[in-house]
This record gives structure tokens, sequence and C-alpha cells, in this order.
């Protein structure tokens, strides 16, 4: 580290702070400032202050995202969500001749947390948002690359059109209207579609969607 | 300083869905050290409260009941650390024994907070002040030349030997005391230009 010394014409004031930083480590006497002038003690005594509020101040935050009040106020970023097509996830399982329970085993070994029945779960759905992390652990227990469960080609094009930019208008801006969380709300109105598709076999093309769209944020008001 | 703070209040009182979480990130960090030098510790839990649910509480009181005209934000999250801190205090030597009630219900009961010595001696008046001063110390550590600023940092904030740090900066130790007291030098305007924008003085 470069640090260009200042000229110190004060050596009193330095020889003063030396010292009153060796009493508050308790190694010395505290130091008085009666052998310094008027002007000098003034400054010395506002110098002594801020050394006393800094002593020991040093702070270790921790990150935002496991900062406990963060947390409990909800300004914790939330982990990054990744959208997996179950029936690719099927599909990349059977190609590397594992079932459920192995995949789970091998999850497992890898530091991760998904029971069977969660497995199946995500392989029924036709989408899933699952943290970045699950879905990391997921393709290292299926030894594949994680866009090859995540890459959003393999989502068929109702899910796809969820994760579109016109779904993410249409929900911001009735969120903004219904002072409403953006995020939880285009979850809710996903989920909620997504339910409706199977009902219906998803047999609708893009304009359906939006009314459908449109009347699933109705029945969320 | 002042204008940070008057943007996000006026982003707060327009609504602005954002407007806490920014305010969050701007005074975090200050409300996390007065409460926690208040509370006594971070480790330290009085009757069942830690720093961290007492500083939870201040900006939940923050948030929902908004901030008075007339006081800055960050004036007013110091207040409610005082007022939070104090009240967690006195359950604490109400109840010196007893568990966490199980009722939320707050101790209404007025208090003067010079009354409340916390356990080292200081009163929470005096260690609100203190931690309100050391983090506007801190904000500034950018006006430092790198030496002063590592000085400052590693002798005094983190209150390491000076011998250790004398021989990372490759310097002696009474050279770490000149640059601690050049740094404080140079700290002094900018902490005087926070008084002149804020109205805020040093204690």
């Amino acid at each position: 580290m470069t640090d260009t010394p200042e000229p110190s014409d004060d050596r009193s004031l330095d020889h003063l702070i030396e010292a009153y930083l060796e009493y508050l480590d308790g190694a010395g006497p505290e130091p008085t400032l009666t052998e310094l002038s008027g002007p000098q003690r003034a400054e010395a005594q506002e110098l002594l202050t801020l050394i006393d509020a800094s002593w020991g101040s040093h702070l270790d935050m921790p990150p935002l995202e496991k900062d406990p009040v963060a947390i409990a106020l909800g300004f914790a970023p939330q982990p990054i969500p990744v959208i997996i097509a179950g029936p690719r996830l099927k599909s990349v399982r059977q190609q590397n001749h594992l079932d459920a329970r192995q995949l789970t085993e091998a999850i497992r070994t890898l530091g991760g947390d998904l029971s069977i029945p969660e497995v199946v779960r995500l392989e029924r759905l036709p989408a899933s948002e699952i943290p970045a992390s699950t879905a990391a652990v997921l393709a290292d227990a299926l030894e594949v690359s994680i866009d090859e469960i995540t890459d959003p080609s393999h989502l068929d094009s109702f899910v796809a059109w969820l994760y579109s930019e016109e779904f993410e208008q249409t929900v911001a801006t009735w969120a903004a209207d219904e002072h409403r969380d953006r995020d939880a709300s285009a979850r809710e109105a996903r989920q909620r579609l997504l339910s409706a598709s199977r009902r219906s076999a998803g047999q609708a093309g893009r304009p359906e969607w939006h009314t459908l769209l449109q009347a699933v944020l109705e029945a969320m008001r | 300083m002042g204008t940070a703070d008057e943007e996000l209040l006026s982003r707060i009182r327009a609504g602005d869905s954002d407007a806490w979480a920014d305010a969050f990130k701007e005074y975090h960090r200050l409300t996390r050290r007065v409460v926690t030098a208040a509370m006594g510790g971070a480790a330290r839990s009085v009757f069942g409260r830690s720093a961290d649910d007492v500083e939870t509480i201040v900006w939940q009181e923050a948030m929902r009941n908004g901030v008075p005209d007339g006081v800055s934000l960050r004036a007013h999250l110091l207040q409610l650390c005082r007022s939070r801190a104090i009240d967690a205090l006195r359950r604490g030597r109400a109840h010196p024994e007893e568990e966490l009630p199980s009722s939320d219900e707050e101790d209404t009961e007025k208090v003067r907070p010079g009354d409340i010595e916390i356990y080292n001696g200081g009163s929470v008046e005096e260690e609100v002040a203190q931690g309100d001063l050391a983090e506007r110390i801190s904000a500034h550590l950018g006006v430092l030349t790198d030496g002063q600023r590592y000085a400052v940092v590693e002798r005094v904030m983190k209150q390491r030997p000076a011998k250790d740090v004398a021989a990372e900066l490759n310097v002696s130790p009474p050279r770490v005391a000149q640059l601690v007291t050049q740094a404080y030098k140079r700290l002094r305007p900018a902490l005087d230009a926070d008084e002149a924008i804020t109205g805020e003085e040093r204690p």
C-alpha cells in the first residue's frame, strides 16, 4: 500500500494520540492535556472524542440475504428462481436410467434436499420455479448441464408464454393498480393458469391465454 | 447525507413501494450499530430480545407509522432506536429472571432516557450518540489516503496492536499514530459539513 507521508508539524499531538491509543489498549495511563497550549488542547479534545467514538466500532455486516433483520422485514433478496420443465426433467432422468429414488439419493449425496414426492411433483408439472441452487444440484445429480433442464425451449408454448414479457407486463400493471407485490402476483397467476391449463388441456391460443389471465387476475382481487 | 435523506422521505411519503427497502439499505448499518451499542452488544439478549429483535421492531414501527413532519429519516430512526432499546432494557430490569412473555404487548410506561444505564456503565443516550458519530466517521473514510484509512480501520476500529498494523504498512508504530492523527484531522471538516447540512451537532 502506498501512502505519501504528510508533514506533521504537531509532534506533541502525535505523541498524545499514540499515548491515548495505548491507554485505550489498556497498556498505559490516560494521558493528560495539560502540556498542550489552549488551541492545541481544544483540537486534541475534539480528536479524542472522534477516536472514542471509533474505538472498536468495526461492524461486521452479514450479506443482506443472510441478515436476520433484512429477512424479518422482507428486504433480503429472494433466491433467483429458474424454471424447470417437468416433462424434460423426466426425460433426462430416464435417459440416465435412474428412478426417482436413485435420483434423490444422488441429490442428497451432493448436499441437496429433494424428496421423492418432490421430484415426482416436479416431473408432473409443465413448469416449476425452483431456486437456482436446487436446479444446479439436480443437474449435477443427472450429470447434465443446468441448461439441459432449464432451457425455455423445453417448455410448451403455453408455459413459455407464462414467462413472457407480455405476461409479466400485464401482471405488473395489475399489481401496481392493486398495490400488490408484482413477483408474488405473477407466481400466483402462473399457478392458477397452470391448473386451468391442465383442466382445458391447453388447447387455446395467445388471445385466449390473455383473456384467461385477465380472468385469473380479476379473481385474485 | 441531507439530500439522500430528503429524497427517501419524499419517496416514502409519495408511497413509492421500494422506498423503505432503499431506506433500509441506507440506514441499516446505522440502526444496527446504534441498537447493538445501546443494548450492550450483539450477543446480549435482554428479556428474550436481542439487538436484532429490537432493530427489527424499530424498522417495523417506522414503516407502520411513517416519519413525522420536520424530522429527518435519520433522526427519526435514531430516536426510535433510543426508545426501543430503552423499552427492552427496562423490561429486562423489571423481569431479570423471567422468560419472554407469550403476549406481544409493549411496555407503555414513560421513561427518561438518562435513567437507563447499560451494563458497561454508559447510558443509552451516550451509546446512541457514540454510535451515530461512529457511523458518520465510517461514512467519510473515503476522504482519507489509503494509509490513513488502513491505520484508522485496523488500529482504531478493529483495535489491533500498533506493531501489527505498523508491520503491515511497513512503517514504525509511532508512524501509525501519526497517520491516525492526520486521518482524524482530515475527517473533522467532513463531519462539520454534515452538521451544516443536517443541523446535527457532534457530541
